[in-house]
Parts: C-alpha cells; structure tokens; sequence
C-alpha cells in the first residue's frame, strides 16, 4: 500500500507549523473573499501571486489551492443565505439553499453544505491519493468529440434547474449560449455582437453578468416586497440539522461526491458540470422532486458535495500532466514557475514532498474549513436580521467594485445596470437564471470543442456517433431530454382540458 | 372554452420579448457573420443555429405554457426604486477615475439608499460612509487590489 | 530564518498593504512623486516576467510599481489604455509583437496608432517559436514530417493560438514555402493543446516553446521537430533550424517596456539603465530560462528597430493572407 506511505509523508509535510499556517491563512482568505458578493478566487489569487514569491513553494501551493476550495464554501454561504451566488456552480446551490434560508433553515442547509463539503474534501482526498494515475487516463481519453458530447449532456441536465416551465428552462439555456456568442470570435477573429465596441471584443464578463442577474435582480424584488407594514423577520430556528436531516442528505451528498470525483478530473468544464449534474440526478432519484426549487435538502447537499470533490479532484491533471484545468489553476501554475517549479509528467517523482504535501494539505484545509465555518453559520444567521434596507446597498456595494476590479473597465458596471434590469424583467416572466447563466458559461466551451471536432473530422458530422464515449454522452442526454420533457408536455396538456370542464 | 386556451398576458409578453430577440440576432448573424460550412465553420453557423433553436423553442413555451386564467397579479417595483437601484452602478463608474474609490463606494451606495421607502437620510449617509471606509481598509489595504483610492480630482 | 522573515513580510503585507510603501508625496523629481503603473495588456497568471522584472527595478529606482492587468482584445485593450495615460513618465506599458506593432495591419479600429503613440523603453525577452508533434505519428523529424505531409495533404492537424499570431502566421508561411496542407486548428491556450496531443487528438503544435511544452519534452511524450529562430536553441541543441532544414522563415517573438508618446529622455534614460542592469544579473538569466525564454536587453533606438522591423517584417504575409482581428 504505496499510498499509506506517501499520504504519510503528505501529513507529514502539510502538518508542519509554517505551512499548517498558510493552509489556514488560504483558508480564512478564500472563505472571506467567497462570501464578499463578486471578488472571485481568480482575482485574489492572481493579487496574491507576488506574495508568495518569499515562502517556501509547498506553502505557497497550500495557500493557494486553500483560497481555491476556500472560496468555493465561502460562495455557497452567500448563495443559500442572500441569494448570491459568488460563481457559476454555487448558483446551483442557491435554487433550493436560499428557499429553505427562507423557511427558517439557514442554518441546517449551512451545516449540511459545509458537512457534506467535507465528507467530499475527504474522500476525494483518498480519491487522488489513491487513484490519481488511472483517473489521469480518463483525463486523456477525451477527444473534442466526447468534450462536445459531455457538455450537451450536462446542458441537457441543466434544464432540471428549472422548477417552473421546462420549456422556459430550455430558452434560458439557448439565450445564455447566445449571450455566451458575444465577443471575439476565437477561431476567425471575427466580432460578434459587440455593438462596434472593444468593450466588448472579449465577451460579456461573467462577473458583471452574474452581479447584475442576481445581485441586481434579488434587490429589486426586495423592494417590491417593501410596505408601511413592519419588516418581517424571517424566523430563524433549527440551527443545526436533526438525524433525519443528515440521514436525508447521506445519499445525495455519497453520490454528488462519486460524480465530482470523476467529472473534476476532466480538464476544461468537467468541474463545472458537476454540481448541475448531481442536481439533476437527484432530481430525477427523489421521490418528491416537486420538492425541489422549493427549499429540497438533497438539492444543496448533493451539488455541494459534488462540486467540492470537483474542485478538488481537478488538480489532478496540473499534479500529474503540469496541465492546468483551469485559469486558477493555471495561476497556480505561475506562482509555482515564479519558485523554479515548473509542474510536468514527473512532478511526482520530482517533488514527492510537494506533490504530497498539498494533496494532504487538501484534507486539512477542509478540516480547518468546517472548524472555521461551523460555529461561523450563528454569525451569518444574524446577517439575515440586519433589516434589508440597510443589507442591500452593502451588497450593492461589494458587487460593484468586484465588476470594476475585474477588469478596472467602467463599461463593466453599465454592463451590470443592463443585465440587472434584463434579470429583473426575465424573473417577473417566470424565467430562472441559473439555467441561463450555465448555458453562458458552458456556451464558449461547447462551440469551441463542436468547432474543433469538425476541424478534425474533415466537417464529418457523424464523428460525433462514431466515437463509443461521445455516442454513448449523446445518447443518455437524447434519452433525458425525452424523459424531462414529456411528462411536462403531458401534465400541461391534462391541465388544460382539466380545466375546460 | 377557447379562453383557457389562450396564454397568459406574461406569457405572451415572453412570447414577443423571446422570439424578436432570437430574430434580432439572427439578422444580425446573416448580415455581419459567414455561416461557413461544417468542415470549417464560420463564425455565424452556432449563434445562426442558436437563435433558430431559441426562436421556435420559445413559440413552444408559449403553446404549452400558463393559459390567462391561471394568471397571477404581477408586482412590480415602483420605477423609482429600479432607477435608483439600477443607477448606482452607473454613479459608480462616473465618479471612479475622477474621485477614486472611497467617494465612488459613498456616493453610489447613498444613492442606493434612497431606494427604499424606509431609508432616513441621516442613516443612510451614515452607512455609506462606514461602508465606504470599511470597503477602503479591505480592498485597498488588505486585498491590496490596484484601485484608486483617491483619483485624479483630489489627488491630482 | 528565511521562512520567518518572508512568513512576517507576508502578514504585514496583508495588514499594511502599500500603506508603507506609497507614502512620502515629495515636491522631488521622478520616481519620487506617486506610484508608477506599469499596464500588463494580458490576464494575471502570464505575467510572471513582467512581475519578476519589474520587482527588480522596483528596488533599484525605490518606487513601488504597480503592475495593472488589463486584458482583452489580444492586448489591444491595455496597449491602447497606456498610450491614452499621461507621459509624466509613470505609466509604462508591456509592448508584444500584436499590439505594438502587427496590429496596424490587422485591426481595423484599433484605437491607438501602434508605431506612433509611444517611447520606447527596452526590449526584455525572446522567446522560441518551435513545431512539436505528438509520439506515434509516422515520422520522428521535420524532414519526416515534411515529407509525410506532402503525400498526405490535408492529413496532419497544427494547432495555433488563434487567427494573426504568431503561430498561425508562421504556419501559413511555412505550410505556402513548403508546398504542404495541413489543418490549422485554433486553440485558446498550449494547456489545451497539449491535453489533445498526448490524446492523440491533435497531431503537432506552432507554439512558443514554454514551460508546457518543454516538461513534455523532456519526458519523452512530446517530440520537438524544428525552431523558427535564427539560431539553435541553447534549450533543445538537437533541433534544427527552420533554415537549417531548407525553409527560409525566420520568426522571433519578443517582449519590451514602452511608455506614452512625450515621456521625458530623461525619465526613459533611468528606466532603461534599471531595466536592463536587472536582466544582466543571472538571476534574471536564469529566471527567463525557465520558462524557455532569453533575456534581451537593448538600449531604447535599439528596441525601437526591433519593433518597426517587425511590422515590416509580416506586413506583405498579412496582406496576402488577408488577415485580420475584425
């Protein structure tokens, strides 16, 4: 049992005092940073680069990879309790974590989240430590077909994001991929859509989107919640989740952290798929999934678990390749080249210490993380009693000056003004906007691999069948498009001659 | 009997908004993109095929959406609140090069304020304020971000 | 005591922030009056020269430099912003063979004048355009290659990073002088292109040799077939030539410091001896190595000819291949 001993030399390398240190500091920085509404961990990373020029590269690495997952626990407390979510995947969180914020159980959707984070911190902790070779190889037997394919199925499971109309669902997919059009074209180097201004030659920044659809959005419809009547207090009780409760989220969060694992792996979108993907399995498992979108607990329990296994497992291919998965990866990249560590196939044998010390850092961090943020979840509770008119423009606040930093552009912010009237305008037409912001994000990825599969194939479309892994993708995502959308066809039908009688 | 058939004023208005937006970008494809062919396409053949599919998946939403009698009153923000709440973002990026972040974060955020029926003015310079310091001591002195604190204006 | 020093600097970086640093506001000359910014026309994370090299003259000339990120539009956005900033000599920018020059030809609306709206500084690196190929293909060098190619047209898959670069550029010209075809694939960045080779997906790579590709090579699981440069690679001795192996293409990716239009000599002067003291040292030498990169620092006439002969250099190509960014 190889593996015994080098997590045991890991341990040993992660538990030493100084990079024990920074592993708390990453963490405390990415959960701080995760809960700000609109600073992601690119930023924070990126500024924190030329400070980790002085310390040791394990140290610096273990910071890092802390901001990384750190932020990732930090977005999701954001996303259940105000309905913010700080990035693409918590988004998925938010749907059924902010509902049951509002039924009181803010804080049992906290803990679970932060439970079920760690349960798939450590296991996928065992998972790279254990099968980081043989899941390399997964990594390398996807062709731009099979990425194609995977990236359909996880936009055909994205559509289970909708509670209201499926077909409302399906549109705000195609509109976030048409939105995703917007900017250089990579391929010719054609403008699409940027309206003749180089504001927006390279698309619309996810950040200015994100904070104008949510943030903008959700303070809109708190205003028009406004009256002379006194502020409702939301109740907020049942701090700490019940047996029932943990019993309830075992299996989502077992299965949500399976489906990270393996996803996290793939290198360009396999993280970000995971949590969606968890959603709409358990979606489809539950045996109440009219619960969901309004406050299920396996859809917060499942997608987190997922997409903190993702998160982790997708260091899998930096560790083992130098490939990194990611633009935060690739900046962890950059501060390991700044040590002298150029990160390749044989880091492993390279730097045993390193490679190691932060896959053990990893479990640790997640330990330090629930440490940090269980007795954290009473303090965010008292977040939901400061009265909305004195939380909105601070959320505002926060929101604006992530969009501006991002790229210091001033358009950014009449980006955000734009997208959150638009958000506003889409809510009051029953249109969800995680479905859209998924398609967004995943829009540029999917037209790149189509493009580049066709490139290969000669224009062959049948590439895409022939291939046993994209056929097989294909064919499970034709097969839940029907099961998702036929009983919905069905059901309205049945509604409306119900009500002619 | 044909009224229930009919969909709900939302869903029409959904119906409208959906399908002129996908007509709107299909136009704009056609006139500026080349299609190009599946060997080598073009950078207008996915934003084409997207904006076919969300047309006439939107036309769908509509046929098998909420007929009008399940239709729920619409409540609305009142437009000054949505002027205000939307502004802020705009007073932000005016004020941001000219007077830097702190009076950037104060003076939007106030703005905001004003949003709410229940913001007294007092209150509201007061938080912005205390929210524009604090913004300060976290973004500029601990995150370190490359913002102006102070701008052009007053540090010349 | 190292760790402990750098673990101490650390908190009070995170504590104090510049506060220190950016003080004393003196009626002095240069550096002294407020912080230089120094514009990055690219996201963080490729900035690593830039944040080493501008460490260093942070140090000799005793001002903080900020380096400010601002992507997009393959640099043009950044480039465009430098040349719109004062010339009270404290905002440089970081000049790339694009923005500084190629563009005039390729970028209708640039909003700038490349060869027109800036002081030249120095020039900082050079780096190693290279042809790789993955393993299992049915030949082991360029002329193999070559040869492969012609007998199998259209065969072959090369991949680039995007339309006007470098990459593609020099895949047009090579592919006309050699009498080949090959399918030229556009990617977003050598991670990618690098997990397609080693799925087979992809066969070959026009690319800058950097740290990616070289780890790679050094494990076998890439093989280097030829370099663009004039010279051999100090890196990769075994590769030839581009001219070596019959096609006469030359082809040198650059960086260098440029600041706005009207920027005083004097204040250029200074930054130019800081700049260039620093990439003299070893350790500058050897922090460039790393990633596959040579130093190359030249005096502000020199870096000026680097960057004129440059668009000379690709003009008549882009015309022919009627390239274009919009």
């Amino acid at each position: 049992m190889d593996f015994i001993q080098n997590l045991g030399l890991g341990f040993s390398v992660a538990l030493l005092p100084y990079n024990l240190l920074f592993c708390f500091i990453g963490c405390f920085l990415g959960t701080a940073i995760g809960v700000l509404p609109g600073i992601g961990p690119l930023g924070t990373i990126a500024i924190l680069l030329p400070v980790t020029f002085g310390v040791s590269p394990e140290a610096a690495l273990i910071m890092l990879a802390g901001i990384y997952y750190g932020a990732q626990y930090g977005g999701s407390t954001t996303a259940i309790l105000i309905n913010l979510p700080g990035e693409a995947t918590s988004a998925v969180t938010a749907i059924d974590g902010y509902q049951m914020a509002r039924q009181g159980r803010a804080g049992t959707a906290l803990a679970v989240a932060a439970l079920g984070s760690f349960f798939a911190g450590t296991v996928a902790t065992l998972a790279i430590a254990i099968f980081a070779k043989p899941l390399t190889s997964l990594a390398l037997s996807f062709s731009p077909a099979d990425y194609f394919a995977l990236m359909v199925l996880g936009l055909v499971a994205s559509i289970a994001l909708a509670h209201g109309s499926v077909l409302k669902g399906l549109a705000m997919i195609l509109l976030g991929l048409l939105l995703g059009c917007v900017g250089t074209d990579s391929y010719t180097g054609a403008m699409r859509f940027t309206l003749g201004t180089l504001d927006l030659a390279d698309g619309i920044p996810i950040v200015a989107f994100g904070a104008g659809i949510y943030a903008l959005g959700e303070i809109l419809r708190g205003i028009e919640n406004e009256s002379d009547a006194p502020v409702s207090v939301i109740p907020v009780n049942n701090r700490l989740p019940s047996l029932a409760d943990l019993k309830e989220a075992t299996a989502p969060v077992v299965r949500g952290t399976l489906l990270g694992s393996v996803l996290g792996v793939l290198p360009g979108g396999g993280a970000l798929l995971s949590a969606f993907t968890s959603y709409a399995m358990e979606k489809k498992l539950s045996r109440t999934p009219e619960r969901f979108g309004h406050g299920a607990m396996a859809g917060v329990a499942g997608p987190e678990s997922a997409n903190n296994a993702g998160a982790q497992t997708s260091f899998i291919p930096m560790l083992t390749l130098g490939i990194p998965s990611n633009p935060i990866m690739a900046l962890m990249v950059g501060a390991l080249i700044l040590q002298g560590i150029i990160p390749g196939p044989n880091l492993i044998t390279e730097q045993p210490k390193l490679f190691w010390g932060v896959i053990a850092s990893m479990w640790v961090g997640n330990l330090i993380l629930v440490i940090l943020n269980l007795p954290l979840i009473g303090l965010w509770l008292k977040l939901l009693k400061i009265r909305p008119h004195f939380l909105f423009p601070t959320i505002l606040g926060f929101s604006m000056i992530g969009v501006y930093s991002v790229g210091n552009s001033a358009f950014d912010l009449y980006l955000m003004a734009i997208f959150g009237a638009a958000g506003y305008v889409l809510g009051k037409l029953d249109c969800e906007p995680a479905p859209m912001l998924l398609g967004f994000v995943l829009g540029p990825l999917l037209e790149e691999y189509l493009r580049r599969a066709m490139i290969l194939a000669d224009g062959d479309a049948t590439v895409l069948i022939q291939r046993p892994l994209s056929a097989t993708l294909l064919a499970v995502a034709a097969a839940l498009l029907v099961v998702i959308l036929l009983p919905f066809i069905r059901k309205r039908r049945k509604e409306v001659f119900v009500e002619d009688e | 009997m044909f009224a229930t058939y009919w969909p709900s004023r939302r869903n029409m208005v959904f119906g409208i908004v959906f399908v002129s937006f996908s007509a709107l970008m299909a136009f704009e494809t056609l006139r500026k993109l080349p299609i190009g062919t599946p060997a080598n396409m073009g950078p207008g053949f996915f934003p084409l095929l997207l904006s076919i599919s969300l047309g006439a998946i939107s036309i769908l939403a509509v046929v098998f959406g909420q007929s009008s009698a399940q239709e729920e009153p619409l409540k609305v923000a009142p437009f000054r609140a949505v002027a205000l709440v939307l502004g802020a973002p705009i007073v932000f990026s005016l004020s941001i090069d000219p007077l830097g972040l702190f009076f950037a974060v104060f003076l939007s955020v106030l703005f905001s304020t004003q949003a709410s029926i229940r913001s007294k003015i007092g209150e509201s310079i007061l938080l912005s304020a205390g929210f524009s310091a604090f913004c300060v001591l976290v973004f500029i002195y601990l995150l370190n971000l490359p913002l102006p604190l102070w701008g052009w204006l007053i540090a010349g | 005591m190292r760790k402990l020093v750098s673990t101490l600097s650390l908190g009070a970086l995170l504590l104090a922030g510049t506060i220190g640093l950016a003080g004393k506001a003196s009626a002095e000359d240069w550096p002294n009056r407020k912080t230089i910014t120094a514009v990055f026309p690219f996201a963080a994370g490729s900035d690593y020269i830039a944040r080493i090299v501008m460490g260093a003259v942070e140090k000799e000339i005793g001002q903080r430099i900020l380096i400010d990120n601002r992507p997009g539009a393959g640099g043009a956005i950044g480039t465009g912003y430098a040349a719109r900033q004062p010339a009270d000599g404290y905002t440089f920018v970081f000049a790339y063979p694009g923005p500084a020059a190629n563009f005039t030809n390729t970028f209708a609306g640039l909003p700038y004048k490349p060869l027109e709206d800036f002081e030249y500084v120095s020039g900082i690196s050079k780096a190693t355009m290279v042809i790789v190929a993955r393993t299992g293909l049915p030949f082991t060098d360029f002329k193999g290659m070559i040869e492969y190619a012609k007998a199998n047209p259209g065969k072959l898959s090369v991949s680039n990073s995007g339309i006007g670069t470098y990459g593609h550029m020099v895949e047009l010209a090579f592919s006309d002088l050699a009498g080949i075809k090959m399918k030229m694939v556009p990617y977003k960045g050598n991670s990618e292109v690098v997990t397609d080779m080693l799925s087979g997906s992809l066969d070959m790579s026009m690319d800058f040799l950097n740290n990616n590709y070289m780890k790679q090579i050094e494990a076998g699981t890439i093989r280097p077939l030829a370099i663009v440069s004039a010279e051999r690679a100090a890196d990769l001795p075994n590769v030839p030539t581009f001219k070596e192996s019959g096609i006469d293409l030359v082809a040198q990716p650059w960086a260098g410091l440029m600041a706005p239009k009207g920027t005083p000599p004097s204040v250029i002067e200074r930054m130019n001896k800081a700049v260039v003291n620093y990439l003299n040292t070893d350790e500058a030498k050897q922090a460039f190595a790393k990633i596959g990169q040579q130093v190359n620092p030249t005096t502000p006439k020199e870096f000026r000819d680097v960057v004129v002969s440059e668009e000379v250099k690709w003009r008549d190509l882009i015309a022919k291949y009627e390239i274009k960014n919009q």
